[in-house]
Parts: structure tokens; C-alpha cells; sequence
């Protein structure tokens, strides 16, 4: 409103100058020269002054509006004052008026052409200005939109470019890579934030790799088949989704841990593992998600599969032929592994050193192939048994199991043995090593100085 | 769960699907609940309604929990709000200090119903 007023009264700001003028030039006019009303013994008088200047500043209309008024003054306040009438014969304020007037309107003519000139000019320079600014903006526009294209173009080349190579370092078949790139593309190519792997061990998922979490954060180490996500979708063998939790009577015992949870599923329909995604954004909650996801875990799924059966290869390639179980190098790569893993997710993880001594050589032999058969039938798939050296034949690495655990199995292990090998001139002794978090190397799983049992 | 018909609780998490899955388990419990997305929101929140708990999660982008609970405690009107964390972050000594010094009980990531129940019987 106020602004309309202000705008208002610009368009007619020379109206309103006009009047100041004219109501100053009166005031000094009666203030200054009190005896000669309207200036009227001035050879040049003031009031023609201010007719040509206000025509001149403003033009025809302006010009007009000032002779109007000036020659009101004459005629209401000079002709008067001077005892003047207008129908008597007085050459002074007639030929005034007469010329104030006349000048009024002819400077006020030329005044108003000129104006009209500018005003037209500076339409058409307005007008171009505007132009020139939208083609800027059109400009601008057009530069962004480019420049999206362009990222988004690199962008798409990229991650193409890396899905490939990532691809590419899958078909290398190493596990270890697999398990740690999973999450990665995962991530990636959903727009989690935050994924993880599990892989199946004697009747528990365990957490293999995750992605996006920081140092001091992770998700259950391990799992069995619950009626969480990661549970359901291990149970039903199908993409599980939150979404359906959100509503409806269905409860998850589990909270804040899974948005999205795939089944890995393997050839002959049992699951590897779950792919669990823990934070991605609400609007990627989606069925294309769940569709993208399940066709990820399907090539994870296969990858693994694979990478299992080269690792078996590799296993065959390792195995000390005359024990019959794995060479020590199998071993140390394993525990290499599994010390990392351990580290970094803190789950436990414990070595059992075996000291068998056996009265012949004959019998030695038997004994030996006795007592790997029975840990061999004793301990769980992914725990391994291997040749370790002279002093210790042999050792038996034990992942998942913390250092209670290991003295327990440890006191199993040896009973089973000395009923097995009976006590005459045989001697067996464990050592046990376990994880600690003040460890910083591998090898120091394996020159440890626990007590012999 | 006659009780709870009366508690108002205030779910405060970045991530949607987080505060609609707690708010879901909390109204399955009889309570009433509300939820923000973001601490300048629930903020404001508290300010508006009488709430009897807050539940907060820990990493948020803004502001993190702890930083939420100080300014609460400072704040005239709020400083007696009863306050439960979530965190999937394994807290430091410090961290576990200042909390328990600014009466925040700590509820880890994941949890169960019956975990969160518990914290709920512990603090209302």
C-alpha cells in the first residue's frame, strides 16, 4: 500500500515541485519585496523565470501548470494590490501573463519532445537491458543444465567404469576381496550409506565386511535365524523390506539395524549369507530397490559360490599330503585373515597348538591319522585343522570362539584324546592362544607363552 | 498398559524409517508419540507440547545427541525432560560421562521391544 503511494506520488513529483517552487518564490516574494506583489517592477521577473525552468525540466504539461499558477498570482494578487482591473487598459501584467504563457507553452512543447525522445530511448534501452539480462539468465541456465549433464555423464562413466573394474577384480575370485567389495557396491550402486555382509557358519550368520560404518560402530557381530530382518530374510529366502514392519501387526525383535536384508542364495536353494543394508535414504525405500537388490545378492550369490569352490581347489593344493591336513602356509594365511577380521570387528577368535608324543613311529602314524580324524569329526566346517611344526604337529584354529571357549574345547579335546590314544607312553598337550585387543600382529597368535595344559 | 495412555514421547532420528518403526512399537504399547527428523524440529516440538520422554538418536547430521541433550538441560522449560539415546556407536568414557551427568539413559543399537520396554519402565 505504501509503496503504491510512494510510486503514486513519483509519477507526479513535478507537480509537486512545481508547487514548492511557486509557494517559495511567493513567500520570498511577500517576505523580501513586500511592495512589489508578484514581482510585478521586476524587469525579469522571478515567476517567468520559474515558468521556464519548470517547462523546461518537465515539459508542456508542467509548463502550463506553472503559467497557470503564475498568472493566478497576477491576477489574484497584483492586479489588486495595484489597484489594477483586468478590463482596465494596463500593459504590465497583461503582456506578463501573456508571455508567461507563451513561453510556458512553447518551452514546454519542445521540452516535451525532447523528453518523449529520452523516454522512448530509454524504453527501448530498458527493453534491451531486459533481453539482454534473460538471455544471461537463458545463459546461466543452460550452463547448469550442461554442466549436471557433464557430471552426470562422468558420473555415470564412473561408476559404470567401477562396477567393471570391481567386476573385474570379482572374477579374480579371491574371497577376502569378495566379502570386502560386496558392501562397497552395495552401497554404490543403491545409495546406502551404510551395508554390510554375513556369511553362514555352523547355524550363525557372521559379520564378514561392512561398509560406510565408522570405527567405533558396527551391527551384530553375529545372528541366528530370528525373527529379525536379516532373520526373515534368511527365513523366508526373500528381499525383506522395513516398509512392511511399519504398519500392520508384524513385529521384528530386532530394531534399528535393517532397512533392507537379501538372501544369498546358492544354486542347490540354501542360503550363503544375508546382505543387509542398514541406512539408506526414506525415498530409496522402494520396490525397484528391493527388485535391484535382489539381483545384486543373485550375482553375489553366484560370485561366492564360485570363489568357495576355488578356495576348495586351493585347499586340495595346500594339504599336507602325509598328515593328510593343511599345510602350515594354509594356516598362517588364514589366521592372517581372521586376526584382521578379529581387530577390526573385535570378535574372537583362539589357536590350539596339539603336542602329541607317540612311543613308534609304526604307531605314531596310526595314532596321528586317529586323532585327525576324530578333531577333523570333532570340530565344525570353519574351523580348520593343520600341520604347524615339529614340537606341535599339529594346531587347529578355532574362529568365532573366544578364550573360555578354547580352554573348554581344549579340556574336550584332550580327554577324548587320552581315552583315544590311551595314557601308556603318550603324552598330549594343548596350547591355547586367543585373541586379546592389545595384539597388533598376527604372529603374535602364534608365540605365546600360556601355560601348558 | 493402562498407564502409558497418558505418556507422550517425542521419536527424534534422521532417519524416517527408524522414528516410524519405534513410533509403531511405542503406540503398540499404549503410549502417544510424535516424531522429528531433526533436532531443530523437535526442539521446536517440545517447546509446543507437554512431552514426558524424548528419544533421540545419536548421529545426526546438525547436531548430534549429546550437543541436543545440553542445549535441553539449559533450557529452562525442558531441563527436567526425561531423555533415552539410541546410539549404534559404542560411546566413549567422556561420552558415557557427560551423558550420564546430563541423566540421559543409553539404549544401544539394534534393540529389542523388550530392551526398549525396559528403559521405558526404568525412566517414566
Amino acid at each position: 500500500m505504501g509503496t503504491q503511494l510512494l510510486q503514486k506520488l513519483k509519477s507526479y513529483s513535478w507537480l509537486i515541485e512545481s508547487t514548492i517552487f511557486f509557494i517559495l518564490l511567493l513567500a520570498v516574494n511577500i517576505f523580501f519585496f513586500p511592495e512589489e506583489k508578484a514581482y510585478t517592477d521586476f524587469n525579469i521577473n522571478p515567476l517567468l523565470i520559474f515558468v521556464i525552468i519548470m517547462a523546461a525540466r518537465y515539459g508542456i504539461i508542467c509548463g502550463l501548470y506553472s503559467a497557470a499558477l503564475t498568472s493566478g498570482a497576477f491576477f489574484l494578487w497584483a492586479f489588486p494590490n495595484q489597484r489594477i482591473h483586468v478590463w482596465e487598459p494596463s500593459s504590465y501584467p497583461l503582456q506578463q501573463s501573456f508571455i508567461i504563457w507563451i513561453l510556458g507553452i512553447v518551452i514546454g512543447s519542445i521540452s516535451s519532445r525532447h523528453l518523449n525522445k529520452v523516454k522512448s530511448l530509454k524504453k527501448t534501452l530498458d527493453e534491451n537491458k531486459e533481453q539482454i539480462d534473460r538471455l544471461d539468465k537463458d545463459k546461466d541456465l543452460l550452463l547448469k543444465v550442461n554442466h549436471k549433464l557433464e557430471d552426470r555423464i562422468l558420473n555415470e562413466v564412473h561408476s559404470l567404469d567401477q562396477l567393471y573394474q570391481i567386476s573385474k577384480g570379482l572374477e579374480g575370485l579371491d574371497l577376502e576381496y569378495t566379502y570386502e567389495k560386496i558392501p562397497e557396491i552395495v552401497c554404490d550402486t543403491m545409495n546406502a550409506e551404510k551395508a554390510s555382509i554375513y556369511i553362514l557358519h555352523d547355524k550363525e550368520m557372521v559379520l564378514k565386511e561392512n561398509h560406510g560404518w565408522t570405527e567405533n560402530m558396527a551391527n551384530r557381530n553375529k545372528f541366528t535365524m530370528d525373527n529379525s530382518l536379516m532373520g526373515l530374510a534368511w527365513k523366508h529366502k526373500n528381499v525383506q523390506c522395513i516398509r512392511d514392519f511399519l504398519t500392520g501387526d508384524k513385529m521384528l525383535d530386532s530394531i534399528g539395524e535393517s532397512v533392507l536384508s537379501a538372501p544369498l542364495i546358492s544354486n542347490d536353494g540354501s542360503v550363503l549369507g544375508i546382505i543387509n543394508i542398514e541406512t539408506i535414504p526414506f525415498m530409496e525405500i522402494n520396490r525397484t530397490s528391493i527388485i535391484r537388490l535382489r539381483l545384486l545378492a543373485e550375482w553375489f550369490s553366484l560370485v561366492l559360490k564360485k570363489a568357495y569352490l576355488v578356495e576348495k581347489m586351493q585347499e586340495k593344493m595346500i594339504i599336507d599330503e602325509k598328515m593328510g591336513v593343511y599345510k602350515k602356509t594354509y594356516l598362517l594365511k588364514r589366521l592372517k585373515e581372521e586376526f584382521t577380521r578379529s581387530r577390526k570387528y573385535d570378535l574372537p577368535l583362539s589357536l590350539l597348538f596339539l603336542k602329541i608324543d607317540l612311543p613308534s613311529n609304526a604307531e605314531k602314524v596310526i595314532k596321528m591319522e586317529r586323532v585327525i580324524t576324530y578333531l577333523e569329526q570333532s570340530l565344525s566346517e570353519i574351523d580348520i585343522v593343520t600341520h604347524y611344526n615339529d614340537e606341535f604337529p599339529l594346531a587347529v584354529l578355532l574362529t568365532s570362539t573366544d578364550i573360555e571357549a578354547a580352554n573348554y574345547r581344549a579340556d574336550l579335546i584332550l580327554n577324548d584324546l587320552c581315552i583315544l590314544l590311551g595314557q601308556d607312553k603318550t603324552t598330549i598337550s594343548i596350547k591355547v592362544k586367543a585373541f586379546a585387543p592389545y595384539m597388533e600382529q598376527w604372529e603374535e597368535m602364534l608365540y605365546s607363552e600360556e601355560a601348558l595344559l | 498398559m493402562a498407564g502409558n495412555t497418558l505418556k507422550n514421547i517425542l521419536i527424534l532420528d534422521d532417519e524416517k524409517a527408524m522414528t516410524l518403526i519405534i513410533n509403531k512399537v511405542l503406540a503398540m504399547n499404549g503410549y502417544k508419540t510424535s516424531t522429528a527428523n531433526s533436532p531443530v524440529e523437535a526442539l521446536e516440538k517440545l517447546h509446543e507440547v507437554d512431552y514426558d520422554l524424548l528419544f533421540t538418536d545419536y548421529m545426526m547430521p546438525d547436531m548430534n545427541g549429546l550437543e541436543l541433550c545440553e542445549v535441553i538441560r539449559k533450557d529452562e522449560n525442558l531441563k527436567s525432560m526425561k531423555i533415552i539415546m539410541l546410539s549404534a556407536k559404542t560411546m566413549d568414557t567422556e561420552e558415557t560421562r557427560r551423558l550420564t551427568e546430563l541423566d540421559v539413559l543409553i539404549l544401544r543399537k539394534p534393540f529389542t521391544g523388550y530392551q526398549l520396554q525396559e528403559h521405558l519402565d526404568k525412566i517414566l
